[in-house]
């Protein structure tokens, strides 16, 4: 047994020679992120950023929770410098854990504002979404709307169609009402939205909007920017779904519209910090703020630059004041609930 | 990992097993249950037909029914998300048509049920035609003699004998289903890989995690007992090179008819709808999608598919090897302890793989310092990924190598030895020709795998290592199934290029398996 052991990992060892050449051109100046934003446009930023500073910028592109896992494992090990998610949630979960440390930069300070960073600046908010209630325009009136806690009204019964519990966005929201309303009525909350859905929650936010259209429900709760991108999709059947649909901002006159963010934090064994600081400098600027505004539909978070002309079209809004580290500290209660709710 | 399990309760393990598991549980085992019959029975009657009757053609339609497997149940899934979508495709062909149209609900489990069994078939013919194709004719010979008919010589001699190996690929295809993540979260229907991952990733409860796929692994051990129990009792067919192999029957008009219109449905479902949808989607994308570093892609891709193969293929080797000639405990607990790994979420593989790396990269600081390398030199490499992709796969290649190595015994070896060649001569002179079949099949399965291979590679990988299937990922993961499309469509041709080649090579063999 022995001895196979030692001739696999001799193989192996040889075999992974061959495979490992070619990397590691040590550069000069790099940083390495970790991101969970997948989008060609940010590609696009960093190499600008790299154009701009000569910092050369190395990714992994992963789900943010396996790359969390994976910088909790490598532990001082690790060559990460920069952790990007598409959810504050997560980035509490890293600070937790003890991943991240303070960004240094003042730039970045002054380019985001206080509610949209960690308190201590462990992270910041790099852009901005909304989840908001979108309606079929030929059969629902805006009127008739107000805010997500009214959904469980016995009107909606049989109309209300969201995507499944394991969806980030829907703990995310889930987690704001847990702050706002107490856990008892975010329950109920949940409860009574089961209740009302149109079907057992099944495929993403783009396949909510093509349900409403088609006469499934009549609500649907979704992300801004899959508006946004069904809008300006290749595909021209998406966009004639996507123009017979309104959009709700709710919560208007009470707590606000949900909103979450994409951001990002220093790792706390950065080899790299300072690069790290000077790249979140960049993409907090405004030059970057408005590619991703424009190129992604999100809002950006630098209250110097204006949100795209579609989004403007949409109407301002005023949004949930809560620390957005609530919804990483109650992100475990809001899964028991869809849990307990049978929100599948 | 163990530890792990003598923890005391955490309140979520009390969440989950209250509310969840039985859910999730039940999901599970009516999947694997409908996906297994499916794909056996269908799979075992195409791979039958295509053995041992006359359809003309036989070989090249042989070859065609395994390229559905070049297409990944994830891709498949949004594919039959999107046809059947509304507003989807059958609708809009509906619509032109000026007919009113219909819906049926493929997000669902009656949809994931379908989309795994077409995607996953192949690998039940795979394993079954080269031992169909080997039946001496002297079984069916016998069987006639003493009054069966054809119908009746396959259920009473044929089926018995051979629900070993159709069980063999079965449990392949159960343990991709239990494997998968991306597909039923898409679909909406939670099974225990949902509870895995959402305890773990919901709940941040690692004891919890690992508590469940412990659990999972317990299931999987009972069905690859269930499938050893199922396989001894087999009479050992001879593989005698020189017996009489049955020559191909002329089919009656009924199974000419019902093979025909099963084999072309299948291929249909399994191979042409999927493809043209992608390639209609691509064509909308074509003017969005950014083809950066496209040669890149494509070699970090067949990179990785190659080394791991050739990685899985010697260690399967020598372990199958020293399980044969030594058959004591240690080598009947390792080769269950491979196929057991396949059934452990990639997201704990990946966690152990790094942990052990960190711990090595620590203890040979040393050596990186005195060799001039960086300090994380193991852990930043493409190393890391193999090294996992490796241990997964070996599921998949070992089971085909076992099969070979089970079936071909130590006789020949043995008897070479007697006459005086050395051990290693003997393997690689007497026993290794025999073996070519089942490494052909081992390396065709292994590297259309690792092609396809995502979890995995997704959080090992080093900086700006892309793969096709991790491409797919990032625009599918975004909702932007047109810009995937066209990764999708290039995997797809790579594993069918791999696939074709590999067949071609056997056939100038003239042989099966």
């Amino acid at each position: 047994m022995k001895k196979i052991g030692i001739t696999i990992i001799v193989i192996l060892l040889i075999v992974a020679l061959a495979g490992c050449q070619a990397q590691d051109k040590e550069a000069s100046a790099v940083v390495n992120i970790y991101t969970d934003r997948h989008y060609d446009t940010d590609q696009a930023l960093y190499d600008q950023f790299t154009e701009e500073t000569g910092i050369q910028v190395n990714v992994v592109k992963a789900g943010s929770d396996e790359l969390i896992e994976r910088l909790a494992s490598e532990g001082e090990a690790t060559e990460v410098d920069l952790m990007i998610t598409s959810d504050a949630g997560r980035l509490v979960r890293a600070q937790n854990k003890n991943l991240l440390q303070p960004i240094t930069s003042n730039k970045v300070k002054e380019n985001v504002p206080e509610q949209l960073r960690e308190k201590d600046s462990n992270w910041t908010a790099l852009t901005m979404r909304a989840r908001v209630i979108v309606y079929a325009r030929d059969r629902i009136s805006p009127d008739d709307l107000s805010t997500y806690e009214a959904l469980t009204e016995p009107k909606w019964k049989g109309k209300l169609l969201v995507r499944s519990a394991s969806n980030i966005y829907n703990q995310s929201l889930l987690a704001s009402l847990i702050a706002l309303n107490g856990e008892r009525q975010a329950q109920e909350w949940a409860e009574g939205l089961v209740e009302n859905m149109a079907r057992t929650p099944e495929g993403n936010d783009r396949d909510q909007m093509k349900a409403l259209v088609a006469g499934e429900g009549d609500l649907a709760i979704v992300n801004t920017y899959y508006v946004g991108k069904m809008l300006n999709s290749s595909d021209p059947y998406e966009v004639e779904v996507a123009e017979q649909i309104g959009i709700f901002f709710p919560n208007q006159k009470t707590t606000g519209t949900h909103i979450n963010i994409s951001g990002a934090g220093v790792t706390r064994f950065a080899k790299h910090a300072d690069a790290a600081n000077q790249l979140l400098e960049f993409l907090t600027g405004e030059g970057a703020q408005a590619d991703y505004a424009n190129a992604n539909y999100e809002y950006p978070v630098n209250p110097k630059v204006a949100a795209s002309d579609l989004l403007d079209s949409w109407g301002e809004f005023s949004r949930q004041e809560l620390s957005l580290s609530v919804l990483g500290e109650n992100n475990s209660t809001a899964v028991k609930i869809f849990n307990t709710a049978n929100w599948q | 990992m163990l530890a792990g399990l003598f923890q005391p309760v955490s309140e979520n393990w009390e969440h989950i097993r209250t509310i969840v598991l039985e859910r999730y549980v039940k999901n599970t085992l009516v999947l694997l249950g409908a996906v297994g019959l499916v794909t056996a029975s269908v799979g075992t009657f195409l791979s039958w037909s295509l053995t041992q009757y006359d359809f003309k053609w036989n070989q090249v339609k042989m070859s065609l029914l395994l390229l559905p497997l070049a297409i990944p149940p994830y891709i498949g899934g949004y594919v039959y998300g999107g046809i059947f979508n509304y507003s989807g495709t059958l609708e809009r062909i509906f619509r032109s048509l000026g007919w009113a149209p219909i819906h049926i609900d493929m997000l669902s489990m009656s949809g994931a049920i379908f989309v795994f069994s077409i995607f996953l078939m192949p690998y039940v013919i795979l394993v079954t035609r080269g031992f169909f194709y080997r039946l001496p004719a002297s079984y069916f010979e016998s069987a006639r003699l003493l009054g069966h008919s054809r119908f009746q010589t396959f259920f009473r001699v044929i089926l018995p004998m051979s629900r070993g190996v159709i069980a063999g690929g079965t449990v392949l295809v159960l343990l991709e289903v239990l494997n998968d993540y991306g597909l039923v979260r898409y679909f909406g229907v939670p099974v225990f890989s949902t509870a895995i991952y959402s305890a773990w990733f919901g709940l941040g409860d690692v004891q919890s995690a690992i508590r469940l796929a412990m659990i999972l692994m317990g299931i999987v051990f009972v069905v690859l007992f269930t499938e050893q129990k199922l396989t001894q009792s087999i009479p050992t067919v001879p593989a005698k090179a020189d017996a009489r192999i049955r020559r191909r029957n002329k089919p009656s008009k009924w199974l000419w008819w019902s093979f025909h219109s099963v084999y072309f449905l299948y291929l249909g479902a399994g191979v042409l709808i999927p493809v043209a949808q992608l390639l209609a989607w691509s064509k909308m994308a074509s003017k969005q999608v950014i083809m950066r570093g496209l040669p890149s892609l494509i070699g970090n891709t067949l990179k990785l598919g190659l080394i791991v193969t050739v990685g899985v293929i010697l260690c399967g080797l020598i372990i199958g090897n020293y399980q044969r000639l030594k058959n004591n405990f240690w080598g009947r607990f390792y080769s269950k302890l491979v196929v057991l790994g396949y059934s452990i979420p990639a997201p704990i593989i990946a966690v152990a793989v790094l942990l052990f790396f960190v711990q090595v990269d620590q203890s040979l600081q040393g050596t990186y310092q005195w060799l001039g390398l960086k300090n994380a030199f193991l852990t930043g490499s493409l190393f890391l990924l193999i090294f996992a992709l490796t241990l997964r796969y070996m599921a998949i290649g070992y089971n085909s190598l076992s099969a070979g190595f089970n079936r071909i015994g130590r006789r020949y070896y043995d008897a070479a030895r007697t006459l005086g060649a050395s051990g290693w001569r003997s393997f690689w002179h007497v026993d290794f020709p025999m073996l070519k079949p089942a490494i052909f099949s081992a390396i065709l399965l292994t590297f259309v795998d690792v092609l396809k291979e995502l979890p995995l590679t997704l959080i090992l990988r080093p900086f700006n290592f892309d793969t096709l299937a991790t491409r797919v990922f990032t625009y599918a993961g975004d909702e932007m199934i047109h810009e995937a499309s066209v990764y999708a469509l290039l995997i797809i041709g790579v594993s069918g290029l791999a696939l074709i080649t590999m067949q071609a090579i056997q056939k100038r063999r003239k042989s099966y398996d």
